[in-house]
């Protein structure tokens, strides 16, 4: 249980970091597109940002409720969701919506770049702390054996 | 090169920041430039900036050359034939992305692309090459078709690029280009090179200073919690001295542990180092505002390595003096330290 506020401080660090990368710390695009009509659309870019805020208050959720926990099954699956969590924050920018098309625009040059690196440290922190939980159990489990 | 008075700059951003410009001469000076001593043969070309829209689009250099008389271009375009683009044929920089079926618009015409060039690091990533004919023939057309055209009148010129004999001093004709031509600037080469290569000196020379710093800043801060943490291990030590291992094995197992430690450590360091580096790319080239290629897979091995060498050797220094100290202490001395 030692791991129990030290896991959950980095989740919910991780989830405001991809909550905020496409809003403030690296923008996405802020220019719309205009339609021969006259009528302006939001770039690909924006609805990623919308899709990562979303993500990552799902992550701040995750990381508080690992800490509020205590069974180590529990934590197990928390830490299982924030992997998964951390997989769809990837996936979002770079599969499932993307950025706009040209590389030095600013989502591409910034935005799409940070969001990677914090998304594949969310990942590798859930699967560790995953691993770490089924390593407490099974200990927790030859304890009880023991006794 | 030979540029209207003032576009120097222009042309030195074009060629190695991306920017996109659009500058003409007002006369063509081919042939007079031709006939000053020094000056060995002469290539026009047309330089002319797309437009930068508001959205997904960024702003092309569109670069006209004269096949016949070029001597810059062809000399790296080493797979294409150069002097065999023909009319409405483009050659495209490895950021331009072509259309449908290989073409690209510009002006209102689509141009077809015969070929895409290597990533450069320089201002070519975002350029279009085509012929002076064509250019010209667009600057032409756009008058006519575009919303916003490429300029007004006929055989517009940017640039003349001189090519110098062997023996010719190019300050000397430079100088006779601009008393003979006041109303043009002269961009020399070497010049041009000297300056970005004092810039990246200077650049080298302050990442190395920051580097040796923190390195001997890592060395004390390793060297501080190695001791405090053999320190707080002494009584396992001597427990360790008391059941019969030798100070020798009790030297190496104290090593090994400072190995595992700094290889580990060393491992995530360089993978995390090379992971930013890769996916921040294009944001390094950006800020450096200089021409910038990114390291090829063998160099960022070669470094990675290095790296992790100076990471290992680094640790096994600051591990040295706990390990020396832990050596000379008397067992008993170790054993009751905390009683």
């Amino acid at each position: 249980m030692k791991n129990k506020p030290t896991t959950g401080i980095v989740a919910i660090t991780l989830g405001i970091l991809v909550a905020l990368t496409p809003i403030a710390i690296f923008p996405v695009c802020t220019d719309m597109i205009e339609l021969m009509n006259g009528k302006t659309l939001f770039m690909k870019c924006h609805w990623t940002a919308m899709a990562e805020l979303l993500v990552g208050i799902l992550i701040v959720f995750d990381g508080m409720l690992i800490m509020g926990f205590k069974k180590h099954e529990t934590r197990t699956a928390l830490s299982i969701m924030l992997f998964l969590f951390g997989l769809t924050a990837l996936v979002i920018p770079t599969v499932v919506i993307g950025m706009c098309e040209t590389a030095t625009m600013a989502c591409r040059v910034g935005t799409e770049p940070a969001l990677i690196v914090v998304s594949v440290i969310t990942m590798v922190v859930g699967i560790g702390n995953t691993f770490f939980q089924s390593s407490s159990i099974k200990s927790e489990q030859l304890v009880k054996k023991e006794v | 090169m030979v540029v209207p008075r003032g576009c120097a700059s222009s042309l030195q951003n074009t060629l190695l920041r991306s920017e996109s410009n659009t500058f003409y001469m007002n006369e063509n000076l081919t042939e007079g430039l031709s006939a000053i001593p020094g000056v060995e043969q002469v290539s026009p070309q047309l330089y002319i900036g797309s437009l930068n829209a508001s959205c997904c689009t960024v702003p092309v250099q569109l670069i006209g050359f004269e096949p016949k008389t070029d001597f810059t271009i062809k000399s790296w375009m080493t797979n294409i034939d150069s002097s065999k683009l023909g009319f409405g044929e483009i050659v495209a920089g490895s950021q331009v992305n072509p259309a449908f079926g290989g073409k690209v618009w510009f002006f209102g015409q689509p141009f077809k692309v015969v070929a895409t060039l290597d990533d450069t690091g320089m201002g070519f990533d975002s350029s279009v090459f085509m012929t002076l004919e064509t250019a010209q023939h667009m600057i032409a057309i756009s008058e006519q078709t575009a919303v916003h055209p490429a300029g007004t009148g006929k055989d517009r010129l940017s640039a003349l690029f001189v090519k110098l004999a062997n023996d010719s001093d190019a300050t000397k004709v430079a100088k006779t280009i601009m008393s003979a031509y006041p109303q043009t600037d002269v961009v020399i080469l070497k010049e041009m090179m000297q300056h970005i290569s004092t810039q990246l000196n200077n650049i080298k020379g302050l990442i190395y200073g920051i580097q040796g710093l923190l390195w001997i800043v890592s060395v004390l801060i390793l060297a501080v919690v190695f001791t405090v943490t053999t320190n707080e291990r002494k009584r396992e030590f001597g427990l360790f001295l008391a059941l019969g291992a030798t100070r020798k094995k009790l030297e190496s197992l104290l090593m090994t542990e400072t190995l595992i430690i700094s290889i580990s450590g060393a491992l995530i360091g360089v993978i995390a180092a090379c992971f930013i580096m890769f996916e921040f790319r294009m944001l390094i080239a950006i800020s450096l505002g200089l021409p910038y290629m990114q390291p090829t897979i063998g160099s960022t091995i070669i470094l990675s390595a290095m790296s992790l060498l100076i990471s290992v050797f680094t640790g096994v220094i600051a591990c040295l003096y706990s390990v020396i100290h832990i050596g000379r202490l008397e067992t008993h001395i170790m054993i009751r330290e905390y009683e």
